[in-house]
């Protein structure tokens, strides 16, 4: 079973989390209007083999929602922070990078 | 003057069960006249937060998510980073006094008093009842007495708090109360269980 | 035919003051506390114990472990039938009833041994050939033989009256297996202080030690270290507990088996209990299982593994046979062969090696057992027993002899057990040495020891468990410890690997996979077909797809392929292992998640007062909600009219609890709902209420509800009952990956408030009646207006809007006070003849009003599709709003929402009828679809909503209703939605 390392709670099961989507996509700004900003953003997606950014929140924990450094082949959590502290940061580790099995605390 | 009233008041007819031998190693009741009111800040307000608070309750609040500080019958969890709920007992409700101290632009303020049902469990064995639905490690080096976790069971969110060596405090969703009851009286059947309505004046 | 008890007069670890009585096919019989099933039955000289798969040969044991292929019963009778059970792995309880497979009438006359002349039809790809091709069509006249003619135990439609259990457990170190090598490494890591868990599949502890004799320093050793595992209070040994599957994030699935205790499911008591174990780390001590050697009629009864005889030997003091023929490749099967010996058992031993070593030649000497070197078993001899086999030279066209033997024991060489390592989908290694597969290698914090690891010394074995054991705990933080710990000096230290030889000519009758029934020519008829690599040869000759997933047959099967194909074995590779291990019953995976705990039921605070007061209940999500009441009338179709008429006359109360409310407090709360409403908050003052519709990213309609601003910087919003939880997951996304400058908070209190609708031309009066000394007033709480005020020192709030088109009010109450406000309000208001009315009416008063709900939000349809269009505001951003402009969205003939008015009395309008115009053939998508469908008190007529193509565009023309899956077609009219009262003048009255 996925165990995600939430930095308020600890680590947990995943199915106390909700999958929240691509977390290396950048939402448009509120207001821009522009339509194939927003296309690209809501419809198109990369289908990514190796370390992947995602979107989880800790639904049934602090309800904060993270972004994940899940490598998509193997299921290995590189990193989990907090999405209001990550958002607009490029990822930490490049695909395929010594990627090591979460610890368990 | 509107009676208040409690979800597991039609389960308060339920008997008592033998477990396994004849025996009763467990205690199972709710524990009622209780408040809770959840305390947060924004970001760039947190210790404004919580200086104000400090000076509104005239107490520390706890430095780690996952410890609960008791002060009287005052209970104070950090539930997050600048999240705080804070318990307290009878007439000692604090929602209106925080209201008012806790400007807007500080932060907010939320009664959830009647949001959850808390269920007691006690006993040696309390621990494998709950190891049967709850999925954080209980064990008392890792989840001591006044340790509580924010986390689900079956998908409905639960906080667990540990109120002594032997004695855990599930506060549950009201809308889950009974099916949550149904669950752990029936987890705890092969143990057998004493009701105590005590706490539930 | 009934044999002579085959038991011995001592030895054993079986309690010989303890009979237990159990059954096989109704026939009671005795075995020993201690005893398995399978050793019961050979004590009792049951060889014959089920026929095969396919061609229903005579089968007995082949071996005495969890690897068994062939000794597979049914066990228990009615709900608590549990077929395809090992004989091998079940611990022999008092009244256990067992039946025989696949047999009939009985095991030892068998119609359907039939099959074994049909050999040639049944053999390799017997089902492709039949699915594919020319002979496709045949399957449909084979069916129903094959059906009846193959498999093992039948699974029975009765409830299960047990208990099953699932929990979550935790772990410093996960030790698996409980030989020497784990009780090793689950005692240094005890010791060391780590939280351990040493999990065994088998009653007893000690794993392979438990085949040696009783009076040896190994079992005096195995009792030391039992004993000093038990005195560790951090250290928890599971008997009995298989390790099924080790999955991502150290997380090990066990199952706990219980039957020997008898359980009680009154008493809460469970038969099984699945365990996940989150490890920090994990030992692996999973052992290795000794290969049959492939010849044929190698699947007679009494041909056996060697280890197995040995096991049934010295564990349970039961003798396979009277005289014994010993065929082996390698070193192990010697300690069988002295066992034997030492009983006065005359034994033989056929060596397919010409080198034999000098001190087994010696000791074989001394114990006056045959030797023949350099030879190998042809034939086995007899059909329901052995009788005796075909021996010759290792090589061909060497002389031909016979033995008479009633016991064959074969040893091919021994295969590590890399199940659990390889689930990580870590592939194995091959490992010439020992002619077999180990770990390829190990996840961080795994480690494997003992016979797993391709070492079959017992010193190596507790030397490297002592390590791992200490190396797991220092890694998850334990220790450091000095401790070391010395193996007992074994007589019979002697596990070899054995190296192939691939077997003679392609008979028909050498089994390679006992289960499934494949044999070599199988594997030769798949390799001459193309089938070659691994995966392809496994599904084409079913091999190693049984319930014990091959675990004797694999390695044999992938060196046959790896002759055939002319390379090694390495290159032949494996298949891939996936969990489980060993079978486990659904019942077990289920645990308690089944009837009313099968997932969580969520109740309204009023829920108590609806079960006394005759309502009827439906299911909505989680949610149960109060459908219909009695008062009302004896159905649904008639209480729910009923009910509607009470609030277009009178008033009202239905329960509104399940509506989702969120609490939004900050600065920037405003900014919030702005953003995420495609309508303005900005000039909404403090005490008045709002409708508010928010769209998803992709423009479609997401969800929509009313929004009442309490005071400058505080909101309290509701949502649907079935997106509440959506919705404010969405807005917690949004401020926490987007919008993270906005200062403001989202906190769900769904749980806090409980809400009440009370609606009808009195539904002023009935409040006025409730809440005296209020004013109530239009002026004072005009239609969409809010006030918060203070009754018998409870705090309600009281918002003015209608669902129903009447006029109506939403009373909020803390979830504690609602039963108590309902009982007062129901109470004050009877005069007006007030009722409860139940969601059924609700949702049917809100067609006739032409509101959209959940079956019209189908995540398909704009804002102008729903006739909500004129809502967007132009002057601001909104979630959705770009997408929205997309040209295709703006096409006039885009469905949209239409009312619908029936035609022909007498004829039923259905939800979900596709809808034609006049003159349209009716046959596919047609024009649109009913959504919503009722009665009508007003009209007196059944009324709906739907969308059509160019929606009121086409107002006034008849439209055809279709309902293929009855056959029914009716004409109706397209009408405006809004039923009754277009003005709105009752909602503001």
């Amino acid at each position: 079973m996925l165990r995600l390392s939430c930095p308020i709670c600890g680590t947990r099961d995943y199915t106390e989390f909700h999958y929240g989507g691509d977390a290396r996509k950048r939402r448009p700004e509120h207001a821009a209007a522009d339509l194939k900003a927003w296309h690209d953003y809501v419809f198109l997606f990369d289908n990514v083999k190796g370390v992947h950014r995602e979107f989880w929140q800790h639904l049934l924990g602090c309800r904060q929602w993270l972004v994940v450094e899940r490598d998509t082949a193997s299921n290995v959590v590189v990193s989990t922070v907090l999405a209001r502290s990550a958002v607009g940061t490029t990822a930490s580790v490049s695909p395929g990078a010594g990627a090591s099995r979460e610890g368990n605390t | 003057m509107l009676e208040r009233s409690s979800v597991l008041a039609r389960v308060r007819s339920e008997g008592s069960r033998d477990g396994t031998g004849g025996l009763r190693r467990l205690r199972i009741g709710e524990t009622r006249d209780w408040n809770l009111v959840q305390v947060a800040a924004f970001s760039a307000t947190a210790a404004e937060l919580e200086d104000t608070v400090c000076a509104a309750l005239g107490v520390e609040l706890p430095a780690r998510v996952g410890d609960a500080a008791a002060v009287g019958t005052r209970l104070l969890c950090r539930t997050g980073a600048e999240q705080f709920w804070i318990f307290t007992r009878g007439s000692d409700d604090i929602a209106a006094a925080l209201q008012s101290a806790v400007a807007p632009a500080m932060g907010s303020v939320t009664a959830l008093s009647h949001s959850r049902t808390c269920i007691w469990i006690d006993g040696a064995h309390s621990r494998e009842v709950l190891a049967r639905g709850l999925s954080i490690d209980l064990d008392s080096d890792a989840f001591g007495p006044h340790s509580f976790a924010l986390t689900g069971l079956h998908h409905t969110p639960v906080m667990i708090l540990r109120s002594s060596a032997t004695r855990f405090e599930l506060y549950v969703l009201r809308t889950f109360a009974v099916w949550t009851w149904e669950w752990l009286t029936d987890a705890a059947l092969p143990y057998g269980y004493e009701l105590d309505w005590t706490e539930s004046a | 035919m009934r044999s002579p008890c085959y038991r011995l007069e001592s030895g054993g670890r079986i309690n010989r003051a303890q009979a237990l009585e159990f059954s096989l096919d109704g026939r009671m019989m005795r075995g020993l506390e201690g005893d398995s099933l399978a050793s019961a039955l050979l004590a009792n000289g049951m060889l014959l114990v089920g026929r095969s798969f396919k061609y229903h040969r005579p089968r007995g044991f082949l071996s005495a472990g969890a690897e068994e292929p062939n000794g597979l019963f049914t066990l228990g009778e009615e709900g608590r039938t549990e077929p395809n059970v090992q004989g091998t792995t079940t611990e022999l309880f008092d009244g256990l009833r067992a039946q025989r497979q696949n047999c009939w009438p009985s095991a030892e006359l068998d119609v359907m041994a039939v099959n074994s002349w049909l050999a040639p039809l049944l053999g390799a790809g017997f089902y492709y050939k039949t699915f594919i091709g020319p002979t496709r069509r045949s399957w449909m006249f084979y069916e129903k033989f094959i059906r009846r003619a193959a498999g093992l135990g039948r699974a029975v439609h009765r409830r299960d009256p047990d208990r099953y259990e699932t929990r979550h457990a935790f772990a410093d170190v996960l030790v698996i297996g409980a030989g020497p090598a784990g009780m090793a490494a689950a005692l240094a890591a005890g010791r060391a202080g780590a939280r351990v868990v040493l999990v065994e599949q088998d009653w007893l502890l000690g794993g392979s030690l438990l085949w040696e004799p009783l009076e040896t320093p190994t079992a005096a050793w195995l009792r030391d270290i039992a004993v000093e595992l038990e005195s560790l209070a951090n250290l928890e040994i599971l008997r009995r507990t298989t390790a099924l599957g080790v999955y991502d994030g150290n997380t090990v699935a066990l199952v706990e088996r219980r039957d020997h205790l008898r359980p009680n499911a009154e008493l809460g008591e469970s038969r099984q209990i699945v365990v996940t174990v989150r490890a920090r780390t994990i030992v692996y001590a999973t052992g290795a299982v000794e290969r049959p050697l492939i010849f044929a009629n190698n699947d007679r009864p009494g041909v056996m593994l060697a280890s197995a005889v040995r096991c049934y030997l010295n564990r349970f003091a039961v003798a396979g046979g009277r005289r014994a023929l010993v065929a082996t490749n390698n070193d192990s099967a010697y300690a069988t062969a002295f066992d034997l010996a030492q009983l006065g058992i005359p034994v033989t031993i056929a060596d397919q090696r010409g080198q034999i070593e000098p001190s087994l030649r010696q000791q074989t000497q001394a114990l006056g057992i045959e030797l023949l070197a350099g030879t190998a078993v042809i034939d086995v001899l007899g059909g329901r027993r052995v009788k005796g086999a075909l021996l010759g030279g290792a090589s061909e066209g060497t002389r031909r002899t016979r033995r008479a033997c009633d016991l064959l024991c074969m040893s091919g060489g021994w295969s590590p057990l890399v199940h659990l390592t390889s689930h990580g989908g870590i592939k194995p290694r091959y490992c010439p040495e020992i002619a077999a597969f180990v770990p390829g290698e190990y996840a961080e914090g795994h480690y494997g020891v003992g016979a797993l690891s391709g070492s079959f010394s017992l010193a190596d074995a507790v030397t490297r468990g002592v390590e791992a054991g200490r190396n797991a705990a220092a890694r998850a933080g334990c220790g450091p410890l000095a401790f070391t710990l010395s193996a007992p000096a074994a007589q019979s230290a002697i596990h070899g690997g054995g190296a192939f030889s691939s077997p003679r000519g392609r008979s028909s009758k050498a089994f390679v996979d006992f289960q499934n029934d494949v044999t070599v020519k199988d594997i030769h008829v798949a390799h001459q077909e193309g089938y070659q690599s691994v995966e392809h040869l496994k599904r084409y000759t079913t091999l190693g797809m049984g319930t014990d997933q091959g675990k004797t047959s694999n390695i044999n099967a992938l060196a046959i392929e790896a002759h055939l194909r002319g390379i090694e074995i390495s290159a032949v590779g494996t298949t891939t292992f996936r969990p489980p291990y060993s079978p486990v019953s659904f019942g077990a995976l289920a645990g308690r998640n089944v009837r009313k705990h099968f997932r969580p039921t969520r109740r309204s605070p009023l829920h108590d007062w609806h079960v006394a007061h005759g309502a009827a209940f439906t299911e909505a999500g989680a949610w149960l909600r109060a459908w219909w009441y009695r008062w009302a009338g004896p159905t649904v179709e008639q209480a729910y009219i009923e009910e509607m008429r009470l609030v277009r006359g009178a008033v009202g109360l239905s329960d509104a609890s399940t509506l989702g409310k969120i609490d939004i407090q900050g600065p920037d709360a405003t900014e919030l709902l702005n953003r995420i409403y495609v309508n303005s908050f900005d000039n909404l003052p403090v005490g008045k209420t709002r409708y508010g519709v928010m769209l998803a990213d992709d423009r479609t309609v997401f969800d929509d509800g009313s929004t009442t601003r309490l005071a400058e910087t505080r909101y309290f919003m509701t949502t649907t009952t079935a997106h509440a939880a959506e919705v404010l997951s969405w807005m917690e996304f949004l401020l926490q990956t987007a919008w993270t400058d906005l200062k403001v908070h989202v906190t769900s209190v769904t749980d806090v408030w409980a809400a009440m609708a009370i609606a009808g031309p009195k539904a002023r009066s009935a409040l006025e009646l409730a809440l005296p000394g209020h004013d109530l007033s239009d002026a004072r709480l005009p239609y969409m207006g809010c006030l918060e005020l203070s009754f018998a020192g409870v705090s309600l709030r009281l918002i003015r809007l209608s669902f129903s088109g009447e006029l109506a009010y939403e009373i909020y109450v803390p979830a504690d006070y609602a039963v108590a406000l309902w009982d007062h309000v129901l109470a004050s208001a009877a005069p007006l003849g007030i009722k409860p009315i139940g969601l059924e009416a609700v949702a049917s008063l809100r067609i006739e009003k032409g509101h959209v709900a959940g079956l019209e939000l189908d995540h398909r349809n704009t804002l102008r599709d729903l006739g909500l269009g004129r809502m967007a505001s132009r002057s601001k951003a909104y979630v959705g709003r770009e997408l929205s402009q997309r040209p295709t969205l703006q096409a006039e003939e885009r469905w949209s929402l239409v009312g619908i008015e029936r035609l022909e009395p007498g004829k039923p309008l259905r939800g979900g009828a596709i809808l034609f115009g006049i003159g349209d053939k009716i046959e596919g998508h047609g024009r649109g679809y009913i959504t919503s469908v009722t009665w009508s008190t007003v009209r007196e007529n059944f009324i709906a909503l739907g969308l059509y193509q160019g929606g009121l565009r086409h107002i006034g023309e008849e439209i055809i209703c279709a309902y293929p899956l009855r056959d029914e077609q009716l004409r109706a009219r397209i009408v405006s939605p809004v039923f009754i009262d277009p003005k709105g003048e009752r909602l503001r009255a």
